[in-house]
C-alpha cells in the first residue's frame, strides 16, 4: 500500500514538471546502481544485451514514465515486484540518458557517412543512363498521351494509298480496325487494277512510347486474327513476330523486363491480305497488375531510343537498418556486378556503331569508337579522365589485335567494374562533377544524365543558381517522378497491402482488377498531390480526393462515374482522410473477413507516428469470431491484449487501430459491428507522454498532419530513401534543422526534397 | 598477358570437367571422342536459291565418266566423292507459291499450312507442318548419348534478309517452328565460343581492377577501407578461380577476320568465315548436323564481285535463250559450287581429331536449291549435289532416277546416318522407302 502511494506521487510529480528539472543527480546514481544489480547481468552494461539472456539492444522511444510503467510490471524476469515504484523511476531515469532513448542511443553509435557501393536500383539505373547518354533526349510532353496511328489501302506502307493519319487512345478494336473495309472500296482509292493489290490489301501501323509505371517483368499480349508484328523497346527485334500467321490462335503473348520512368517504344504493324476482318488488341499485364488493354496514360505519340535494361539479378541491399544501402561485399554482389558489367558490353557491342555515331565501313570508325569508350568511362565516373586514367582505361585496350567492338566490350567491362564507378565516393572530383553525381543520385537513383553532364563540364554547379534550377529539374523528371513514387510505396507498406485478400462471400467484387484498381487510385492521388498540387504533407491526410473508376465507383458506392479513367471525387458515404483512409490501405492492414486494428495500429504508429515496437514476444494468433460471435473486433482486440505484457506495445498500437474502426475489411465506411455502434472513440499518449483524445478518424488525421513526431518521422524516412544514409551522419541536429524548414515552408514535400539535396550536394 | 597466348595456353588442355560450367553439356559430349571416328556421320546440306541454269550444269553422261562442265567444275578435284542426282522432284503441292513450298517444304516434305502470306497467285500460307530432315536426325542423335553433341545442329546463313517468313525458312523444329538461320559469323562464334571469349575478356579486366583497386586514394575510415579491403579481395579470388579453369576443346577457336560487316558485296568473306566456322564446330564434336543457307528463296542478292549487277531473282527469271542472263546465272552458280568446294576442300585437309583420316570421309555435303529451273519455277529435277563419304552410297558417278520424291533421298541419308525410319514427311505420299545409289 505504502509502495503504491509513492508511485502515486512520482506519477504527479512527472507529470507536473519536466524530467530533466527533477533531482535528476540522486535518481540517476541511485537507477544506475539497481540497473547494475538488477538488469545489466542480462542486458550487458550499456543495454547492449547478453547473448546468454537477452541479445537485443536495449533502445526505444518510451518516455521515463512509460518505461518505469514497463519495468515495473515487468521486470526483472524472474521477479517484477522486485523493481517496481520508485525504483523502477529510478532505473528508467538512468537509462533513458544512459543508452535507451533514441538520443542517448545515437550519441552512442554515432552515425557517419560510409563509402558504401551503388544499391541495386541504382546501379541498374546509372547503367541505363550512361548509354541514354548517347540518345537524342526524348522531351515528354504530358498533356499528350495515345499511340500515333497509320492506315494504308494497302499491304504494306504505301505513301498513295494513305487512308489516313491520327492519334489513337488506345488499341482496343476486337470488333474491327479504324478505317478498314470488309467491302475493300476505299474512298479515293481508285478502284482500276494497278497491281494484283488494289483494293485487297490493308495495313495499320502504331507507333509511340510506353511508359512503364513499375521496374519489373510486363507481360504483352496481342489479340489479333491477322499478321502483325510487335516491338517493345527493340525497334529491330521484334518482341512478337506473327507476321506469317500459320494457326488460328488469337492471343499471342511475350515478357519484357521495363525498369520504370523510363519511355520505351512501342510500335505495332500489322496487314491483311485477302482477309475479311482487321481486329488488334493491345493487353498488358505490370507487375502486380492485372491483364487489361494498355491504358491511354501509358501510351506516348512518340517514341524513343532503345533504353539498356539490364536483367542481371542481384542479392538484395542490406536494409537492416530501416533503409537501403549498399553495404554488404558478398561473393553474390560481387559475381552480380561482373555479370551486370558483361551485360552490359554485350547489349552495347551489336548498337556500338549507332551509339558511336559511325557505321562499320566508315574511315572513322576507329576513332568514333574510342570516342565513345572514353565518354561511357567518364559518364560512368562521373568526371574528365586524366592523360595516365585515359591511358588504362580506354587507350591501352586499342593498341591490341583486337577488334574495334571487342576493344569496346574490354573498355565497358573495366569501367562498370571499377571501384570508381561501383563507389561513387571512392575518388575525389571536381566540385561541380562532385554536386552532379550527388544531385543524380539524390533525385534520380542514377548517373547524371547527359544534360547534367553536360553542365558539369563546364562547371557551371558551382553556384546555387543552376544547381538549384538542376535539382527542380530532376525532381520533376520521369525518373525523379519515379523515386518518390517509390519513396511512398516503400513508406506506405504498398507491397503488404497489395497482398490483400478478401472473403469472397463476404465482400463479392473486392477481385484483383479492384485492387489493382485501388492501386492505381492511391498512387494518382499521391502524384496529384505532390506534382500537380502545392505537395502539402498535411494533404496527405487531410484531403478528401478518392480517385476513382467506374469499378471503383461502383464497388465504394461513389456516385455515376463512367469509363476506366481516373477522376477525384468526395466520398458521400463518408469523410475520407487522404491515405490514411484510402482503401488501398484500409483493405491491406485487415483481415480476408474483417478489419484488423492492430495490423492498422502498427502501420499507423511505425510508419506514420516514426514509433519503435518490439516484436511481440511470442507469436500470437488472432482470436477469431467463433471466440465469442457477439462481440466486435475491437472488443476481441482489448480482451485479447490485456495482459501487461501484451500492453507495453498495445497500448499505442490499439487506439490508433480502433479509431479507424469506422471503415471495414475493405476500406468501406460502417456504422456497425456485430449490430453494435461503431466505437472509433480512443486515447493516444504521445512519445512525450501527453494523451491525445479521438473522437473519430477526422481526429487522428488532424494530429498526424500536425504531430511534430510525425513530420519529423517523415523526414527522417524521406532522406534515407534519398541518401541510402542516416539522417545523423549529417550532423546530429540536421533533423531539427529540415524539420525547421518543413515548418516554415508550409510543410511543401518538394521543398523539403530540394533543401535535402542541398544538404547532401554541399557537405 | 596476351589474349592470344591466353587461348593457345587454355586450349588443348584437358582438364576433367573444370570448365564445364563455361560450356554446358561440353563435358556430357566428351565420351564421343574415344569412339572410333569411323562411326562419327555428319551430314551438311547447302542451300542455294533461284533455280539451276539450263546448261552448264547437267552433265551428259551417265556414270563415273559424267562431265563437269563449268558450274560444277570447283568440285573435280573431288570427283571421285562426288555424287549427281537428275530427277529428285520436290512433290509438295497446296498452299503457298512455288518459291515458298521451294524452301519451306524441301527439307520437310511436307505441305504448310494455310496462314496469310500470298506470293505470286498462289494461296496464301503459313509454316510448314512438319520438322526438317535435318532436325529429324539431330534429334536422333541427340536422344543417344554415344552420338550426343553439345549443339546437335547448327543452322548457318550467309545474307539471309532480316525477315521470318516462308521464303526465308528452309528449317523447321517440328510444325510452325521455324529456325533462323545465324547469318552473323561473329554471332555464330559467339554461340560455339561466346563463353571463353568472354572468360578472357574477364581475366584482362580482372587484373586491371586489381590494379585499380591498388590506386585507390588513403584517407578512408578504417570500416570503409576494409570494405574495399574485402571488395579487392574477392576480385582476386575471382580472378584466381577463372584462371584455373581450362577447356576442353580439341582445337582452338578459328579466329575470324576482324570488323566484316554483314553487307551484300561481303558476302564471299562471310561464306569463307562462317564455313571456317563450320569447319572448326565438327573439329570441335559441338554438332554432327548443319544447315548452310545462302540468302533465302527468291533472293535479289547483287553479285557485285562476280561483275554482276542485277539481282539474283530477276536474272533467274530471263528466258533461256537470253544467252547474256544465263551466262550471268552460270556464274552466279559456279560461285556456288566453289563454295561447295571450298569447305569440302577444308574437311578433306582437316583430319579427325587424334587420327589421320580427312574429316569428309565422315562426312556428306549435299548441296541442292529451292527450284529446279528459276524461269519455269518448276519443283521437278532440283539439282542434287553430293560430296563426301561414309554413307555406303556409291559416289563418283553421275546418275538420273525417274520422277523421285525429296522423302526417299531424306530417307536414306537418314537410314545411312543410323537413323531407320522407314517414313518421313507428307503421310499421303507414296510410301516407297528410301532411295539407294
Amino acid at each position: 500500500m505504502n509502495r503504491y502511494r509513492v508511485s502515486i506521487c512520482l506519477f504527479l510529480a512527472w507529470a507536473l514538471v519536466p524530467a530533466a528539472q527533477i533531482n535528476a543527480q540522486a535518481v540517476s546514481s541511485k537507477g544506475q546502481q539497481i540497473y547494475s544489480q538488477q538488469c545489466a547481468s542480462c542486458h550487458g552494461d550499456n543495454g547492449g544485451g547478453n547473448e546468454d539472456h537477452y541479445d537485443e539492444v536495449l533502445t526505444g522511444d518510451l518516455n521515463v514514465e512509460d518505461l518505469a510503467e514497463v519495468i515495473s510490471d515487468t521486470m526483472p524476469e524472474e521477479d517484477p515486484d522486485l523493481c517496481i515504484g520508485e525504483d523502477a523511476m529510478a532505473v528508467a531515469a538512468f537509462i533513458h540518458r544512459k543508452f535507451y532513448s533514441p538520443e542517448a542511443y545515437r550519441k552512442l553509435n554515432k552515425a557517419r557517412r560510409e563509402l558504401s557501393h551503388l544499391t541495386v536500383r541504382q546501379h541498374r539505373e546509372s547503367i541505363s543512363s550512361i548509354i541514354q547518354a548517347f540518345n537524342h533526349e526524348l522531351w515528354i510532353n504530358n498533356e499528350k498521351r495515345g499511340l500515333s496511328a497509320k492506315y494504308y489501302a494497302a499491304s504494306h506502307a504505301k505513301k498513295s494509298r494513305k487512308l489516313k493519319e491520327e492519334t489513337t487512345a488506345t488499341l482496343d478494336f476486337p470488333e474491327k480496325v479504324p478505317h478498314f473495309r470488309k467491302d475493300r472500296k476505299y474512298e479515293g482509292v481508285k478502284e482500276q487494277k494497278l497491281d494484283n493489290e488494289i483494293g485487297i490489301g490493308f495495313s495499320a501501323y502504331w507507333l509511340g512510347g510506353l511508359l512503364a509505371p513499375e521496374s519489373g517483368n510486363y507481360e504483352i499480349i496481342v489479340k489479333s486474327r491477322n499478321g502483325f508484328k510487335l516491338f517493345v523497346n527493340d525497334t529491330e527485334k521484334p518482341l512478337i513476330d506473327q507476321w506469317v500467321r500459320s494457326s488460328d490462335d488469337l492471343e499471342h503473348r511475350a515478357n519484357v523486363h521495363l525498369l520504370a520512368g523510363r519511355v520505351y517504344t512501342l510500335q505495332v504493324d500489322m496487314f491483311t491480305f485477302k482477309d475479311d476482318s482487321a481486329t488488334m488488341e493491345l493487353l498488358w499485364k505490370p507487375p502486380h497488375g492485372v491483364e487489361s488493354i494498355i491504358p491511354q496514360r501509358a501510351l506516348l505519340p512518340s517514341g524513343t531510343a532503345e533504353v539498356a535494361v539490364m536483367k542481371t539479378s542481384f542479392p538484395p541491399d542490406d536494409s537492416s537498418t530501416g533503409f537501403r544501402r549498399g553495404v554488404q561485399v558478398t561473393e553474390g554482389w560481387d559475381n552480380a556486378t561482373t555479370n551486370i558489367a558483361m551485360e552490359a558490353a554485350n547489349w552495347v557491342v551489336p548498337r556500338i556503331w549507332r551509339l558511336a555515331k559511325t557505321k562499320p565501313t566508315a574511315d572513322d570508325r576507329g576513332e568514333k569508337v574510342k570516342a565513345f569508350c572514353r565518354r561511357f568511362v567518364e559518364l560512368a565516373f562521373c568526371k574528365k579522365l586524366s592523360v595516365e586514367e585515359t591511358q588504362f582505361f580506354v587507350d591501352q585496350h586499342f593498341e591490341d589485335d583486337l577488334s574495334l567492338t571487342e576493344s569496346a566490350k574490354l573498355v565497358i567491362m573495366l569501367a562498370l567494374k571499377s571501384p570508381r564507378f561501383l563507389y561513387p565516393g571512392f575518388e575525389s572530383r571536381s566540385e561541380s562533377f562532385e554536386r552532379a553525381r550527388r544531385l543524380s543520385l539524390f533525385f534520380c537513383d542514377a548517373s547524371p544524365d547527359k544534360k547534367l553532364f553536360e553542365i558539369a563540364s563546364r562547371d557551371e554547379l558551382k553556384d546555387d543558381k543552376p544547381l538549384n534550377k538542376q535539382s527542380w529539374r530532376l525532381l520533376y523528371s520521369p525518373l525523379g517522378r519515379q523515386k518518390l513514387q517509390g519513396f511512398f510505396h516503400d513508406w506506405l507498406q504498398f507491397d503488404e497491402a497489395a497482398e490483400a485478400t478478401k472473403d469472397s462471400d463476404r465482400f463479392p467484387g473486392f477481385d484483383d482488377r479492384l485492387k489493382a484498381d485501388l492501386k492505381q487510385s492511391i498512387d494518382l492521388f499521391l502524384s496529384d498531390l505532390v506534382f500537380e498540387k502545392e505537395a502539402d504533407y498535411r494533404k496527405l491526410f487531410q484531403s478528401d480526393a478518392f480517385f476513382t473508376n467506374a469499378r471503383l465507383a461502383e464497388f465504394y458506392n461513389l456516385g455515376d462515374i463512367e469509363g476506366e479513367s481516373f477522376q477525384p471525387v468526395a466520398d458521400k458515404n463518408a469523410d475520407r482522410f487522404g491515405v490514411l483512409t484510402h482503401p488501398f490501405l484500409l483493405s491491406g492492414f485487415s483481415y480476408h473477413n474483417e478489419t484488423s486494428p492492430i495490423h492498422r495500429g502498427v502501420f499507423v504508429s511505425r510508419r506514420l507516428l516514426g514509433r519503435t515496437l518490439k516484436q511481440p514476444a511470442a507469436a500470437v494468433s488472432p482470436l477469431t469470431e467463433e471466440f465469442n460471435p457477439k462481440m466486435t473486433t475491437r472488443e476481441r482486440v482489448a480482451h485479447q491484449t490485456k495482459e501487461v505484457a501484451c500492453m507495453a506495445c498495445h497500448k499505442i498500437i490499439n487506439p490508433l487501430g480502433f479509431s479507424l474502426e469506422s471503415f471495414d475489411a475493405v476500406g468501406r465506411f460502417r456504422d456497425k459491428d456485430k449490430d453494435k455502434p461503431i466505437d472509433a472513440k480512443s486515447t493516444y499518449k504521445t512519445r512525450g507522454g501527453s494523451q491525445v483524445a479521438f473522437n473519430s478518424t477526422k481526429d487522428l488525421a488532424d494530429f498526424l498532419a500536425s504531430s511534430e513526431d510525425a513530420q519529423r518521422n517523415f523526414i527522417q524516412r524521406l532522406f534515407q530513401f534519398y541518401t541510402n544514409q542516416s539522417v545523423f551522419a549529417y550532423g546530429d541536429d540536421q533533423l531539427d534543422k529540415l524539420h525547421r524548414k518543413f515548418v516554415d515552408n508550409k510543410f511543401r514535400i518538394h521543398d523539403l526534397l530540394i533543401e535535402m539535396a542541398d544538404v547532401v550536394v554541399k557537405n | 598477358m596476351q589474349r592470344r597466348d591466353f587461348l593457345r595456353l587454355t586450349t588443348g588442355a584437358l582438364s576433367a570437367g573444370a570448365f564445364a560450367h563455361f560450356i554446358p553439356g561440353i563435358s556430357n559430349a566428351s565420351s564421343p571422342a574415344i569412339i572410333d571416328p569411323r562411326q562419327k556421320k555428319r551430314l551438311v546440306i547447302m542451300f542455294s536459291p533461284n533455280g539451276m541454269v539450263a546448261d552448264g550444269f547437267w552433265p551428259k553422261t551417265e556414270g563415273p565418266e559424267f562431265e563437269m562442265n563449268s558450274v560444277l567444275k570447283p568440285l573435280e578435284p573431288f570427283r571421285d566423292k562426288t555424287l549427281v542426282v537428275h530427277g529428285i522432284c520436290n512433290k509438295i503441292r497446296g498452299d503457298g507459291d512455288s518459291h515458298m513450298r521451294g524452301i519451306s517444304a524441301l527439307l520437310t516434305s511436307n505441305e504448310l499450312f494455310p496462314g496469310n502470306i500470298v506470293g505470286g497467285s498462289d494461296s496464301p500460307a503459313g509454316w510448314s507442318k512438319g520438322i526438317s530432315i535435318d532436325q529429324e536426325i539431330k534429334n536422333f542423335l541427340q536422344s543417344n548419348d554415344a552420338t550426343r553433341t553439345r549443339f546437335g545442329s547448327l543452322e548457318f546463313g550467309v545474307q539471309v534478309p532480316n525477315e521470318a517468313n516462308p521464303w526465308t525458312r528452309m528449317v523447321f523444329a517440328g510444325p510452325n517452328e521455324p529456325i533462323a538461320p545465324i547469318d552473323d559469323p561473329y554471332a555464330m562464334y559467339s554461340k560455339l565460343y561466346g563463353k571463353i571469349e568472354e572468360r578472357e575478356n574477364l581475366l584482362r579486366v580482372l587484373n586491371l581492377i586489381e590494379k585499380d583497386f591498388k590506386r585507390s586514394a588513403d584517407g578512408f575510415h578504417p570500416d570503409d577501407q576494409q570494405r574495399l579491403g574485402k571488395n579487392a579481395h574477392r576480385v582476386h579470388q575471382m580472378r584466381n578461380d577463372l584462371a584455373a579453369d581450362t577447356t576442353e576443346l580439341n582445337v582452338a577457336p578459328v579466329e575470324l577476320s576482324l570488323d566484316v560487316a554483314n553487307t551484300n558485296d561481303n558476302m564471299p568473306e562471310l561464306a569463307k568465315m562462317q564455313m571456317d566456322l563450320l569447319v572448326n564446330s565438327f573439329e570441335n564434336d559441338l554438332n554432327r548436323i548443319a544447315t548452310f543457307q545462302f540468302n533465302k528463296s527468291v533472293s535479289n542478292a547483287r553479285m557485285n564481285w562476280l561483275d554482276v549487277k542485277e539481282g539474283h531473282h530477276s536474272l533467274s527469271h530471263l528466258p533461256d535463250k537470253d544467252k547474256a542472263a544465263q551466262e550471268k546465272l552460270t556464274r552466279i552458280n559456279t560461285w556456288f559450287a566453289e563454295q561447295v568446294a571450298y569447305l569440302v576442300k577444308q574437311l578433306s585437309e582437316t583430319k579427325e581429331p587424334g587420327t589421320d583420316q580427312p574429316m569428309i570421309d565422315n562426312t556428306l555435303v549435299l548441296w541442292t536449291n529451292e527450284l529446279g529451273h528459276g524461269n519455269s519455277h518448276t519443283l521437278n529435277n532440283l539439282p542434287f549435289v553430293m560430296v563426301g563419304g561414309g554413307f555406303g552410297f556409291e559416289m563418283g558417278k553421275y546418275t538420273k532416277v525417274d520422277r523421285v520424291s525429296t522423302d526417299r533421298v531424306w530417307l536414306a541419308i537418314a537410314n545411312a546416318m543410323g537413323h531407320n525410319i522407314e517414313t518421313f514427311g507428307l503421310p499421303s505420299l507414296p510410301k516407297d522407302g528410301p532411295i539407294t545409289f
